[in-house]
């Protein structure tokens, strides 16, 4: 089973993903696409949890995302390979858009030919009412956070709307796509009140008024969501919605996910898991599925401790100031870091872990993304420049037996004179990639004198162990992060993230040039791609030369749809941009 | 008989507040939830702080326990009207420490009715459980039925059929049964069943539609048949082997062989006499049968992707979702509990020897 920690930006990317992430193309489906509502429905299967609600201003989770994103209209429409947003692009209600000279204000332009399912029309009124509810702190919404920086938001007309932020920001748009339109005439119907707008209320699982391609039909709880197609919904591809319905369909196991696709059950799974790969890659040679690659958006990597593990305290004071946090007695030493790098045969791995599939990077940002610096390699498997980091960092092979660990002497930085080079690879069971993976890389790391002890829990154990930072290092599959925010890692750098038991900083790094250079970046004035690029390439080589996280491997991601299934046709930033025009004859 | 039901029904009242007790202290042992549902990038410690309010899993566990049974309505409350909490008893006013009272306690506790919401899907608990308890249900009854029936034949035929083929073929089903892991027999039955053989579907409780509920039970057999066999394992081979040691014993009974020698049939000596009879100690495994059933639940119902009680209380152990998990916990002990009970009213039924007292 696959396990993955799709903790970051999911709500972004499911947000973003709202129908409006899907730009004008010129269209021709292929022969034999079936007419309005006539193809058999589009069956997913959901390998998350049951959705907890159908309220795109309360979403959470990852399942609801899923579902929310085919029944409310987004802000901005992004373009299905770039992902970049595309002014009056399909699916999107910003017609154009103007920003202020200080970068502060967003002026958007909204399209008037989109109506919600009871006839009312979108308008800027939806967007703000949304925004209201979700800054008016009576509500529990997580995207709260996500939108600190947005400091107003206006609706003069109903077709514009003015979004005014705090300070400048490059990704401004992605942050205002977070907004959800939401039908404000049902919803004070519904919700008298933003206090009544409780998690449990019950009409966050049954959302009569929606706008998307399909609308809600029904919850089986712990079976399924299902939508119909939205015949009114102005911007299907060719016109109409061919699949008859979309049903999100709850699988407990991927195995069965994988037996019941290949039964024919489910339409297609979005990312399969590794030990089935070989296996689908040649039903999809011999033509009896439809099989496909792309990059992905996550990487495994490998969390150094850097600061005393039995003493965890946060990184920064209220004023901001760096609080001495010790270093751990190993990790503590960027030449140790440098050596556990170099000691891995990424090669090895790939071949017995990621089934040849991953790719090495040495880069934090993803090698799809703009800003990612080719010039940034990835560390090279050199077992004798390991060996001598490690004695010059003054961790010795004081009895020239391979079976035991290297021991610190006086040299040593933080460690005692004695200490093994001996430490905890904390990781989670369940996940045969990552399982692989540590037992490979104990192995690999012993040949230069690492003993690493495997400490293999719980997931949910684990996630308690490492926030509390006292741990020496962990393994995590993380993603998917969107190439076109390049700070959506600086998350797991940023010393203010650096908080015992909360922050996602659990290595406690702290570098001053790299956060200056990440925040500048990040609020450049005018936002020119090519001076942010430079900060981006300097921030990626800091963190290559310091290597406060080791990231494993870059893997692909594959895909697979039913072979009858017309028009399916991925792109790299959006699998479903085209699902109104999804094409499969009924069984 | 109902005065001895009654007097068992409260001796179990003590018996169901210490697997509660059991259970809550081994939950919160487990771990805070609040690092688990609030593990994400942009969860400010305030965030965390305010949830860990709202959660009261701040709170030591003891009271924890005591507003998830009694509720916390009467830990602080408002005699002002004004929403804020004036009064106060184990809780402080100001749990968070912000200068300001809070506001006073809703829960009202499992003893009247309150299960509280999942801190996960948001929902009523109660809610969560009873949706789906039907699935559960019809698997686990089924499954004891069946069970109950064929194991009842086997250990009987072995028996009668001491030391020939069926008997030790009855012994290594009994053996083979009770070995195989839940979980291995569930994949390799979907596997070559479903995924090979294409006889039966993989998984899932009713064939995929567009409305809103699945069919009767009777439209949708072929869906309970793997797992309803998986279930019904465990319990043809505890009650195959129990019957056949049971016959066995009666059988060697010195009345059954004066029956014999009166001229009476081996079916009706068989069938009126020594099964009746061997029954009596058969009906004390009704208890650990269903017992039995619901912990098998959480795997089976999962790898058949079947939405019961037993896939819920997975889910919400590994999410750390204490008010279902503590449902789920009731639901368990209550059915546990029952099931003792009727296994002994069941040995008093059977056996008329034995007077309630």
């Amino acid at each position: 089973m696959k396990v993955s920690l799709r903790l970051v930006f999911f709500v972004v990317l499911a947000l973003a993903a709202l129908v409006g992430s899907v730009a004008a193309q010129d269209l021709q489906p292929a022969e034999g696409t079936l007419g309005p509502g006539e193809g058999a429905p589009i069956v997913e299967p959901n390998f998350g949890g049951d959705v907890a609600t159908l309220n795109p201003i309360l979403v959470s989770d990852g399942s609801s995302s899923d579902v929310v994103a085919r029944l409310f209209p987004g802000l901005i429409a992004l373009d299905p390979d770039s992902g970049l947003p595309v002014k009056g692009g399909d699916g999107g209600m910003a017609l154009d858009w103007a920003v202020s000279e200080d970068g502060l204000v967003y002026t958007f332009t909204l399209r008037s030919d989109w109506n919600w399912t009871d006839g009312n029309p979108v308008t800027a009124t939806d967007f703000k009412y949304a925004f209201d509810a979700i800054t008016s702190g009576e509500i529990d919404s997580r995207i709260s956070a996500a939108i600190a920086n947005i400091a107003s938001v206006e609706a003069p007309d109903a077709t514009t709307l003015v979004v005014t932020f705090n300070t400048p920001e490059c990704s401004a748009l992605l942050t205002a796509q977070y907004v959800p339109f939401v039908p404000s005439v049902k919803y004070q119907e519904v919700y008298p009140t933003f206090a009544d707008m409780t998690a449990d209320h019950p009409y966050n699982m049954a959302p009569e008024v929606t706008a998307g391609d399909f609308q809600f039909a029904n919850f089986r709880p712990g079976e399924q969501v299902t939508l119909l197609a939205n015949q009114d919904y102005p911007d299907a591809q060719i016109g109409y919605v061919v699949p008859e319905g979309y049903v999100y369909k709850q699988v407990a196991d991927q195995l069965v996910g994988v037996e019941q696709f290949l039964a024919g059950d489910v339409t297609f799974i979005e990312s399969i898991p590794d030990d089935r790969v070989a296996e689908l890659k040649a039903l999809g040679d011999a033509g009896e599925l439809i099989y496909g690659e792309g990059p992905s958006a996550s990487w495994h990597y490998v969390i150094f401790n850097t600061a005393d593990p039995a003493n965890p305290q946060n990184g920064l004071d209220d004023s901001g100031n760096p609080i001495e946090q010790g270093q751990h007695p190993i990790f503590g030493d960027v030449r140790v870091r440098r050596a556990f790098a170099l000691a891995v045969d990424h090669e090895a791995l790939d071949a017995g872990a990621f089934a040849g599939l991953g790719t090495a990077i040495g880069s934090f940002l993803l090698p799809q993304s703009w800003a990612y610096n080719d010039a940034v390699a990835p560390w090279p498997y050199d077992l004798e420049q390991a060996a001598a980091l490690l004695d010059a960092a003054g961790f010795v092979d004081d009895d020239n037996d391979p079976a035991t660990p290297r021991v610190a002497t006086e040299d040593a930085l933080y460690a005692e004179p004695g200490t093994p080079l001996a430490f905890d690879m904390t990781s989670f069971s369940g996940n045969p990639t990552i399982d692989a993976t540590v037992v490979l890389m104990q192995d690999q790391l012993s040949r230069v004198g690492f003993q690493m002890n495997l400490d293999i829990i719980e997931f949910q154990t684990m996630i308690g162990k490492i926030l509390s930072q006292n741990f020496d290092t962990t393994m995590l599959f993380i993603g998917p992060f969107d190439p076109n925010d390049p700070n959506g890692a600086y998350e797991l750098l940023d010393p203010s993230g650096d908080i015992v038991d909360a922050g996602l900083n659990i290595g406690s790094y702290y570098n001053d040039e790299f956060s200056s250079l990440m925040e500048e970046a990040r609020s450049l004035p005018g936002c020119d791609p090519v001076a942010r690029k430079a900060l981006y390439d300097r921030a990626q080589e800091i963190i290559r030369e310091d290597l406060p996280i080791y990231i494993v491997t870059n893997s692909t991601v594959q895909y697979v749809a039913q072979p009858d299934l017309l028009n399916y046709d991925p792109r790299q930033s959006s699998l479903r941009w085209n699902i109104t025009m999804w094409s499969q004859v009924p069984r | 008989m109902i005065r001895y039901i009654i007097r068992r029904l409260l001796q179990a009242i003590p018996t169901f507040f210490g697997i509660t007790i059991i259970s809550y202290a081994l939950m919160s042992a487990s771990g805070n939830p609040v690092r688990v549902l609030s593990f994400r990038p942009d969860s400010s410690v305030e965030e965390q702080e305010r949830l860990a309010n709202v959660l009261g899993v701040n709170d030591p566990w003891v009271i924890q326990y005591l507003r998830w049974l009694l509720g916390d309505d009467w830990m602080r409350w408002d005699t002002g009207e004004d929403g804020v909490a004036d009064r106060a008893v184990l809780l402080p006013l100001d749990a968070d420490g912000d200068g300001e009272n809070e506001p006073p306690g809703e829960r009202l506790g499992v003893v009247r009715g309150d299960f509280g919401n999942s801190f996960v899907k948001k929902r009523p608990v109660l809610d969560l459980i009873f949706e789906r308890m039907p699935a559960t249900l019809e698997l686990s009854v089924s499954s004891l039925v069946i069970g109950t029936i064929i194991g009842l034949i086997i250990g009987i035929a072995a028996a009668v059929n001491r030391g020939k083929a069926i008997d030790n073929a009855s012994r290594v089903i009994a053996v083979v049964f009770d070995a195989i892991p839940g979980f291995w027999l569930s994949l390799l039955l979907l596997l070559i069943f479903g995924s090979q053989l294409k006889l039966l579907p993989i998984g899932d409780r009713c064939k995929l539609t567009l409305d809103d509920s699945c069919p009767p039970i009777y439209e949708r057999l072929e869906y309970m048949v793997l797992p309803v066999f998986v279930f019904a394992t465990g319990v043809i081979s505890g009650y195959s082997r129990l019957m056949r040691a049971s016959m066995l014993d009666v059988l060697g009974q010195d009345y059954i062989r004066t029956a014999l020698s009166k001229g009476l049939s081996n079916r009706m000596m068989l069938y009126r006499h020594a099964a009746r009879n061997a029954m009596i100690p058969i009906a004390t495994f009704l208890g650990p049968a269903i017992t039995g059933l619901l912990g098998g639940a959480v795997v089976i119902e999962t790898i058949f992707n079947y939405p019961g009680v037993g896939r819920t209380l997975f889910e919400a152990a590994t999410s750390r979702d204490y008010p279902v998990v503590m449902a789920a916990v009731i639901y368990g002990a209550l059915a546990t509990i029952l099931g003792y009970l009727i296994s002994d009213i069941l040995y008093a039924w059977i056996d008329p020897r034995i007077r309630f007292t």
